[in-house]
C-alpha cells in the first residue's frame, strides 16, 4: 500500500456496470494456474488458505488427542509408550493453540474484514501473503519433528528444567524453539496488516462505533500479539542459546532462572489465550444478530469489552504460576485482576442473551452453534473463576480439571463459534449452502461428544487425577469418568467429520446461495457470492451498522452500495481517516507477486541452518532474504503519491 | 464538503458533536482508567515481590502504606476519567437523536444507543472507567487483605 497525499476533492459517485466490472475484473484477477497460486496477493485467497492449512492442522491435532483417549480409555493400557504420550500431547497443543485457533481466525479475518469493510484488499496484501506462507512453513517446520521421531515432548507450554539441555538433550525443543520464532514472524506481520487495515481502509462514513463486532475482536487480538509475541519469541531464542550455546539464562547454576521462563511465556500466553476467542466471540456478535433478525443489543458495550477483556488479560498471567512460590501479596494482585475479567466477559453474555431474547430467532444450524458456543462459554468461565482463587487453584493445578477448563474455553469459545461462522459464511466463500439438516446432526453431535468428553474430567480433576499422565492404576477410581471422556471425545470427533462431509457435498451438490442468502446486514452481502476479485463494483458509502438492514431500522437512505467510488484505473482502494473514516487518499495497492513467496521460503531455509548448526546455509538464506526485501522495497515505477490533480482520472 | 457531511455523499457526518467535546478529554475518558489499572498493578506487585523477597513474613507497614497510596491516587484517576465521560456524554446527547427518534422499536432504539462516534467514545469510557476502578478496588482489597508474605 503507498500512501498518497490528502486529496481535497474526491471522483464523483458512479453506478456500478457491467464495462466498469470487466475493467476491475481485468486489474484485480490473480494469474490462472500454479504461477497464481504461488503469487497471489488476494486477501479472500489467502484467507481461504489459512482456514484450510489451519484445520489440517486441527485435524492433526485431534487424531493425536483420539489416540491419547484411546490410551486413557482404561487403566494400564499399553497402546503408548510414555515417551510417545509425551509427544502427543505436546504436539495436540502446539497444533490447536499456535497452529489452529490463531490461524483460522486470521483466514476468516482475512477473508471478511475488506469485505465488511467495502474495501479491495488488506492494507498489505503482499504482507498478508507472507504471512501466510511463513504460517505454513513455521507449521511444516514443527511438524518435521514428528516425522522425524523427535517431536516436542515437554508440553506446549515448554517449561525449563524440563526442556533444559540436561533434562532433554534430543533436537525435538530446537524444533519447537526455533518453530514458534519462525511462526511469530507470521503472527507479528499479520497483526500489523490487521491494525493498518482496519485504521485506513474502511468505507466512507464506516466510523469506529459502525464496525462490526468481529473487526473489534481481530483488532484487540492483532494489538495484543504485536505487543506479546516479543516476550514468546525472546523465550524461544534464549532457551534455544541455553541449549545450544552454553547461555544460563533458565539454568540455575550460574544465576539463571527457571521461572523467568514461566514469566515470559505466560506473559504472552495468556494474553494470546483471549486473542484466540476474542475474534471468534465477534463472530457471535455478528451471527447472533443475523438469525436473532434483530440489531445486536448493546453494541458499545460488547465492542468495549472486548477491548477491556483484552487489557485486563495483561495482567493475569501468573495465574497460570499460582504455585511456583511467589509471594502472597503479588498473587493476590493477579487473582483480583483474573476475578474482575469476567466482568467484561459477562457483559458480553448477557447481551448475547438479551439479542437472542429481543429477536425471532431462526434455529439454522449456524444459530445452533452460536447459542451452544454461549453455554459452554458460561461454563468455561465459571471454572475459570473458580481457579482465579489462588487457594483453590492451589488444589486443583496440574488436575484435570484445568485440561476441562481450557477445553471447555478453547473449544467453547473457539472452535464452536468457527464451526458457526463456517455455516454463516460458506455460503458467502464458495457460493453454496452447507446443508442445513447434516449441520444440526453436526452441531448435536459436537455438542453431547463434548459435554460428555470434557465434563467428566472436571470430576476426574477434583478426584486427583494428575494432567499428562500416560496411564493410572485401577485403584484411583477413575476409570469410569475416562471410558466416558474417550467415548465423548470419539462422539465429538464423528461429529467434526460430519461437519467435514457437509462442506465436501456442499461445494459440489450445495444449493446456490446468491449474495444474500440469510438477508443479513452488512456490507460483505452486498456483493455477489463468492465475491469477484475486486470485491465491490464501486467502493460503498456507510451511514449505520446495518447498511442492508436500513429500510427496516427507519434509518432509510443513509448508506449507498448503488453508487460509489470506481477507481478503475489501476489497482487502488480507499484510504480513509481512522475514527471517522473520512477520505482522504487513494490507496494504490499491489498486484501478484513472487516475492512473499520467495521471502517465506528463504527464512524457513535461516531456520534450518539455524537448527541443525549449518551456519553457511543459514547465512546464505540470510542473504537471500535480503535480496528478496531489496526488490520488495524497490520503489513503484508508477508514482507512489498521485498528486490531486492527476486523481482526476477516478 | 459540507461541514457535517461525509466527503463527496450526503450522509450525515458520523460524529456531528465531534467538535464540542476535546478529543484529549475523549481520550482520557476512554484510555485513563485501563493505562492507570496497569501502572498501578506493576507497581504494586513490583512493591510486594521486593517487600517479600527477603521476608517469609509481612511487608513493612511503610511497604502496606505505599500500596494502600497508589491504589488511592489510582482510584482517583479511575474515576477522574469516569467523570470525564460521563460529562461527555451528558454533553452531546443532540448526537444521534435523530436516528434514535426515527427508530421503529424500542429494541432498535437500544441498539442505537452510543450511536454517534463522539457519544460511543464516551459511553465506552464510562464502561472502561467503571470496570477498571472495580479492578483497582480489588487490589485495594487485597492488599488489606493478604498482608502476608507467605512463601
Amino acid at each position: 500500500m503507498q500512501s498518497q497525499d490528502r486529496l481535497t476533492a474526491l471522483p464523483p459517485l458512479v453506478a456500478p456496470s457491467p464495462e466498469l466490472a470487466a475493467r476491475l475484473q481485468a486489474l484485480w484477477e490473480t494469474a490462472p494456474g500454479l504461477r497464481g497460486f504461488f503469487m497471489s496477493v488476494d486477501h479472500k485467497e489467502i484467507g481461504i488458505r489459512y482456514i484450510v492449512t489451519a484445520f489440517a492442522f486441527l485435524i492433526l491435532g485431534g487424531c493425536e488427542a483420539l489416540l491419547m483417549r484411546l490410551q486413557l480409555a482404561g487403566p494400564n493400557m499399553r497402546l503408548l509408550t510414555p515417551e510417545q504420550y509425551d509427544e502427543l500431547f505436546t504436539m495436540h497443543g502446539i497444533s490447536m493453540i499456535f497452529l489452529y485457533a490463531m490461524p483460522v481466525l486470521s483466514g476468516f479475518s482475512n477473508y471478511l474484514w475488506p469485505l465488511l469493510f467495502g474495501a479491495r484488499d488488506m492494507a498489505f496484501p503482499r504482507v498478508n501473503a507472507l504471512s501466510y506462507w511463513t504460517f505454513l512453513f513455521a507449521g511444516l517446520f514443527i511438524y518435521a519433528a514428528f516425522i522425524m521421531g523427535v517431536a516436542p515432548n515437554a508440553g506446549w507450554f515448554n517449561y525449563v528444567p524440563y526442556t533444559g539441555k540436561a533434562a532433554n538433550p534430543g533436537i525435538n525443543i530446537d524444533f519447537y524453539a526455533l518453530g514458534m520464532i519462525f511462526l511469530g514472524i507470521s503472527t507479528t506481520v499479520g497483526s500489523i496488516n490487521f491494525v493498518v487495515t482496519l485504521m485506513r481502509t474502511r468505507a466512507p462514513g464506516m466510523s469506529i462505533n459502525r464496525m462490526p463486532v468481529m473487526v473489534w475482536g481481530t483488532l484487540t487480538a492483532s494489538l495484543a500479539n504485536i505487543l506479546v509475541v516479543p516476550s514468546v519469541s525472546l523465550a524461544f531464542l534464549m532457551l534455544w542459546l541455553d541449549r545450544n550455546f552454553g547461555t544460563h539464562f533458565f539454568t540455575v547454576g550460574d544465576g539463571g532462572q527457571p521461572v523467568l521462563w514461566q514469566h515470559l511465556f505466560w506473559m504472552f500466553g495468556h494474553p494470546w489465550v483471549y486473542a484466540i476467542v476474542l475474534p471468534a466471540m465477534g463472530f457471535v456478535s455478528d451471527g447472533l444478530p443475523i438469525f436473532c433478525r434483530r440489531p445486536l443489543v448493546g453494541y458499545t458495550l460488547v465492542a468495549l469489552s472486548t477491548v477491556a477483556t483484552m487489557a485486563l488479560g495483561f495482567g493475569v498471567w501468573v495465574h497460570h504460576m499460582f504455585a511456583t512460590g511467589i509471594s502472597d501479596v503479588a498473587l493476590s494482585f493477579f487473582s483480583g485482576a483474573s476475578l474482575v475479567i469476567t466482568v467484561p466477559s459477562a457483559i458480553a453474555v448477557f447481551c448475547w442473551i438479551a439479542t437472542i431474547w429481543a429477536g425471532r430467532p431462526i434455529a439454522t444450524a449456524a444459530f445452533h452453534f452460536y447459542a451452544g458456543m454461549i453455554a459452554l462459554f458460561v461454563i468455561g468461565g465459571v471454572s475459570g473463576f473458580m481457579t482465579a482463587s489462588v487457594p483453590v487453584d492451589w488444589q486443583l493445578t496440574d488436575t484435570y480439571f484445568v485440561v476441562a477448563h481450557i477445553h471447555y474455553v478453547l473449544i467453547g469459545i473457539n472452535v464452536f463459534p468457527v464451526i458457526g461462522a463456517f455455516y454463516t459464511w460458506f455460503p458467502k466463500m464458495s457460493g453454496r449452502m452447507l446443508d442445513e439438516r447434516l449441520g444440526k446432526w453436526n452441531f448435536w453431535l459436537m455438542f453431547i461428544g463434548f459435554n460428555l468428553g470434557f465434563f467428566p474430567m472436571h470430576i476426574s480433576g477434583l478426584l486427583g487425577m494428575p494432567r499428562r499422565i500416560y496411564t493410572y492404576s485401577p485403584d484411583m477410581g477413575w476409570s469410569t469418568l475416562n471410558l466416558i471422556t474417550t467415548l465423548g471425545s470419539f462422539l465429538f470427533a464423528i461429529g467434526v467429520l460430519l461437519f467435514i462431509v457437509n462442506v465436501v457435498v456442499s461445494l459440489r451438490r450445495g444449493a446456490v446461495a446468491g449474495p444474500n442468502p440469510w438477508d443479513a446486514g452488512t456490507l460483505e452481502w452486498a456483493t455477489s457470492s463468492p465475491p469477484p476479485p475486486y470485491n465491490f463494483t464501486v467502493i460503498p458509502e456507510v451511514g449505520s451498522r446495518h447498511p442492508l438492514w436500513e429500510d427496516r431500522l427507519g434509518d432509510a437512505g443513509a448508506s449507498s452500495v448503488a453508487r460509489g467510488f470506481a477507481f478503475d484505473e489501476g489497482r487502488e482502494t480507499l484510504g480513509t481517516s481512522m475514527l471517522d473514516s473520512e477520505p482522504d487518499s487513494v490507496l494504490r495497492m499491489p498486484g501478484d507477486s513472487w516475492l512473499p513467496f520467495l521471502l517465506g521460503l528463504a527464512t524457513t531455509f535461516v531456520f534450518i541452518g539455524m537448527l541443525i548448526h549449518v551456519w553457511w546455509l543459514a547465512g546464505m538464506a540470510l542473504i537471500a532474504c535480503a535480496v528478496v526485501l531489496i526488490f520488495w522495497l524497490q520503489p513503484d515505477s508508477l508514482p507512489p503519491l498521485i498528486p490531486i490533480e492527476e486523481a482526476s482520472h477516478v | 464538503m459540507a461541514q457535517d457531511e461525509t466527503i463527496g455523499s450526503h450522509a450525515e457526518h458520523p460524529a456531528p458533536a465531534r467538535h464540542e467535546v476535546d478529543i484529549g478529554l475523549l481520550a482520557f475518558g476512554l484510555m485513563g482508567a485501563p493505562v492507570i489499572w496497569g501502572v498501578h498493578f506493576l507497581a504494586n506487585v513490583t512493591i510486594a515481590s521486593r517487600a517479600c523477597a527477603s521476608t517469609e513474613m509481612s511487608p513493612s507497614a511503610s511497604t502496606h502504606a505505599a500500596l494502600l497510596v497508589i491504589d488511592a491516587v489510582a482510584a482517583l484517576v479511575a474515576l477522574a476519567a469516569l467523570y470525564v465521560s460521563m460529562q461527555a456524554w451528558g454533553s452531546t446527547r443532540h448526537e444521534g437523536a435523530d436516528t434514535r427518534a426515527s427508530s421503529t422499536t424500542p429494541e432498535h432504539h437500544a441498539a442505537e444507543v452510543g450511536e454517534g462516534r463522539t457519544r460511543f467514545i464516551a459511553l465506552g469510557g464510562i464502561m472502561m472507567s467503571t470496570v477498571f476502578f472495580i479492578a483497582i478496588l480489588f487490589d485495594t482489597f487485597a492488599a488489606i487483605v493478604v498482608t502476608s508474605c507467605g512463601k
